[in-house]
């Protein structure tokens, strides 16, 4: 995927709230090695008066602060910055990844986890925030090609019919290569309001959309599935 | 229903009066019409059958007033001088005097036999009650049952209004709620010592195991001697029942008890050995890189970094299992179902397991248009990590794991087969206990905590379906899931 190159050379803030002091470390020098620049919070309060100030472009929020609901948090870092919010929380509480990611949250990552696998999740909403919004135009993903505008599709060179839904699902999912779409937001968008309790309705689009891209769900090349939570495409 | 305890009476008695004047009326209109084909002392039957009808109907005082009025009509209108109370042939005079005494004794005696036989009837049916509430009781599984049941049974045998008394975290629980008149200490002087119940008015009547008072009946009204004794069967029968409940409580109690305590020493020695182990290597590793850096080849730092990450995860996973033993073992998982796509969950599953696969050829086949299936993702995702990680923990490395799903007329089944060394026969059931581990004998094999075979079996159960261990003919085993299937419905696509 073709990225701006003056973006590869602005130096991206990041800002880390986690109450941990050896996570807080190891983040830190490790997106510090990446030439980040790293910005610490220990608190919800802190973090919140940081947010305003520092014009971040991604934030890292880890769910369980002690002075403060990481939902709250997340809500209210959403009034003041469009900067990407990774989350990060213990395992067993698909809940409450869920609710992270419909109050605003864009990604998550499960303690414990390894630094690669938070850098790969880093640096895809961080393309994503600098190339939105996204320029109507034709984008490749491998041998996939997709006309945003004449909405055609082509595996290879062949042209792939695709119904509405079928399109307007790969368009919201192929718009933000990387980022979670949850099971609720996708509902809302492709069949509105009152079907976002409907997840078989999904389930059955996805299933369609994954045989005519030819994507075996085994081993995804395009839509990956996020157990309990939602999809994302590869990025 | 009637109620049991109240006497039974066949005909209020001004209905009885009421019966007697018109039996008695119509047979005077029958004996007119008849007079001039009978001999009006034939025709005194009449009246004598009429009077047996009203006593084997209604009460003696109303049988005797029969006979007076019989008697009188008779005398008035049938007996010469006519219409008079006179009587001119003395045989008329003994024919009534006659009338008057066998119609007494009838009278009386049909009377005591409706007596009787309403009082068998009453004591069958008072019987069938008890009978009935004896087998409710038996088969009550609960203390708050038996006092529903008994609760109920007092209401159908007693008219008068009673209270059932609980005690609830020492504070007496009243039900109707409103609490009766008489102060509540005083009730619970009697709660305490049942001998004081002649403190109170009314009658209390307390069921009592085990020298405790487990609730108390109060009436405050008074009750004959025969509800009284009702309500004493009645309570006797709900105490003995109480009883057995409590004594099966108690055996349920000390059986969890001994399996609480297995369970903590299993827990233990598995907390102590299976996260020791990799917390040894872990800081073993650690503390090395950190004595001995600068003398250590670039390799070999290396290598110990990679066991400190190694054995971290492998710490992971049995924290994780342990997590998910201790919520099963309480009952306290919620199945959070979805729709969901088995294929998603395989991909998933052999997403987490792709370290532990590297070393093995995974041959994988779902058949076509297998449906979505109603299910919590996440916890059939788990139950097949479980039985794949073992699969691969067995299977020698470049051996076969074979993962297939099949769809049967009722069922969605995967079968998950290996080339390890086999299950025995008498360990196909056992594998799926608690910290059951099957051992080898070469100890080259890595054994796990004996905890992720019995999570799979708990959570694919928890969606009411089953696994089993089959041998592979091949070598190795199968591990073969079965999971119901559910109806899709079809939404908008378009």
């Amino acid at each position: 995927m073709c990225t701006d190159l003056k973006n590869e050379h602005v130096i991206k803030k990041i800002l880390i709230i986690e109450d941990e002091p050896q996570i807080r470390q190891f983040l830190r020098i490790s997106l510090e090695a990446q030439t980040y620049d790293v910005s610490l919070a220990v608190t919800a309060k802190e973090a919140i008066a940081f947010s305003e100030s520092l014009h971040c472009d991604l934030i890292i929020l880890d769910l369980g602060l002690p002075d403060r609901d990481g939902q709250d948090v997340i809500r209210i870092l959403r009034k003041q910055t469009q900067a990407p919010i990774i989350v990060l929380s213990v395992r067993a509480s698909e809940d409450e990844k869920v609710r992270a990611l419909d109050s605003g949250a864009n990604d998550y990552v499960t303690k414990p986890f390894g630094i690669s696998e938070l850098m790969a999740r880093v640096r895809a909403l961080i393309r994503i925030h600098d190339n939105q919004p996204r320029p109507h135009a034709i984008i490749h993903v491998d041998n996939l090609t997709v006309n945003t505008q004449t909405r055609e599709v082509w595996l290879d060179d062949h042209s792939i019919h695709l119904s509405r839904k079928e399109f307007a699902l790969l368009y919201e999912l192929i718009a933000t290569p990387g980022r979670i779409l949850t099971h609720q937001q996708l509902l809302k968008q492709i069949w509105g309001e009152h079907f976002m309790t409907e997840t078989h309705y999904l389930r059955i689009l996805v299933g369609h959309l994954r045989q005519k891209l030819n994507d075996d769900p085994m081993q995804p090349k395009f839509i990956i599935t996020v157990q309990g939570v939602g999809y994302r495409f590869k990025f | 229903m009637t109620p049991l305890l109240t006497v039974t009476k066949a005909i209020s008695p001004i209905k009885g009066y009421l019966l007697a004047t018109l039996t008695m009326t119509g047979i005077s209109l029958v004996t007119a019409l008849l007079t001039p084909l009978f001999l009006h002392t034939s025709l005194l039957m009449l009246f004598m059958a009429g009077i047996v009808f009203i006593s084997a109907k209604t009460a003696l005082g109303p049988a005797i007033y029969a006979s007076a009025l019989s008697f009188t009509i008779f005398n008035f209108f049938f007996t010469e001088p006519y219409y008079t109370l006179d009587i001119t042939h003395r045989h008329d005079v003994a024919t009534l005097v006659l009338f008057i005494f066998v119609s007494l004794i009838t009278g009386n005696l049909a009377s005591k036999m409706r007596l009787a036989i309403a009082e068998s009837k009453q004591a069958l049916e008072r019987q069938h009650r008890f009978f009935a509430f004896s087998q409710k009781m038996t088969s009550a599984m609960n203390a708050a049952l038996v006092l529903d049941t008994l609760q109920q049974a007092i209401q159908h045998s007693l008219s008068s209004a009673f209270y059932l008394i609980e005690k609830n975290q020492q504070e007496l629980v009243f039900t109707p709620s409103t609490p009766p008149s008489p102060s509540i200490s005083l009730l619970e002087t009697i709660w305490e010592n049942p001998e004081n119940s002649e403190l109170i008015d009314g009658e209390v009547i307390a069921l009592r195991t085990e020298n405790k008072t487990r609730a108390l009946i109060y009436v405050p009204s008074p009750l004959t001697e025969e509800q009284s004794a009702a309500l004493q069967t009645f309570s006797n029968l709900a105490a003995l029942a109480l009883q057995r409940i409590l004594l099966a409580e108690d055996l349920e109690a000390s059986r969890r008890l001994s399996e609480t305590e297995q369970l903590r020493s299993a827990l233990l020695s598995s907390v102590s050995h299976d996260l020791r182990t990799p917390l040894s290597s872990i800081i073993g590793s650690a503390s090395s890189l950190l004595e001995y850096q600068e003398k250590l080849t670039a390799d070999d730092q290396k290598q110990l970094l990679l066991t400190v990450l190694d054995e971290s995860q492998r710490l992971d996973r049995h924290i994780q299992n342990l997590l998910d033993m201790t919520r099963f073992g309480q009952g306290k998982v919620t199945l959070n179902r979805d729709w969901v796509d088995i294929r998603d969950i395989i991909a998933s599953t052999l997403y987490r397991l792709r370290d532990a696969l590297d070393s093995c050829h995974l041959n994988i086949s779902v058949q076509d248009n297998i449906p979505i299936i109603w299910v919590h993702g996440l916890l059939i995702e788990q139950a097949l990590v479980n039985i794949i990680d073992n699969a691969a923990r067995v299977t020698p490395a470049d051996g076969d794991i074979d993962i297939s799903v099949k769809l049967t007329t009722t069922s969605l089944d995967i079968d998950i087969s290996d080339n390890g060394p086999g299950i025995a026969d008498h360990e196909k059931v056992k594998i799926f206990d608690m910290f059951y581990s099957v051992t080898h004998d070469d100890s080259e094999t890595k054994t796990g905590t004996g905890l992720g075979l019995a999570i799979s079996k708990g959570m694919i159960a928890a969606h009411s379906g089953n696994i089993e261990v089959i041998d592979n003919s091949s070598g190795g085993t199968i591990m073969h899931i079965t999971l119901p299937k559910h109806p899709v419905v079809y939404g908008p696509q378009e």
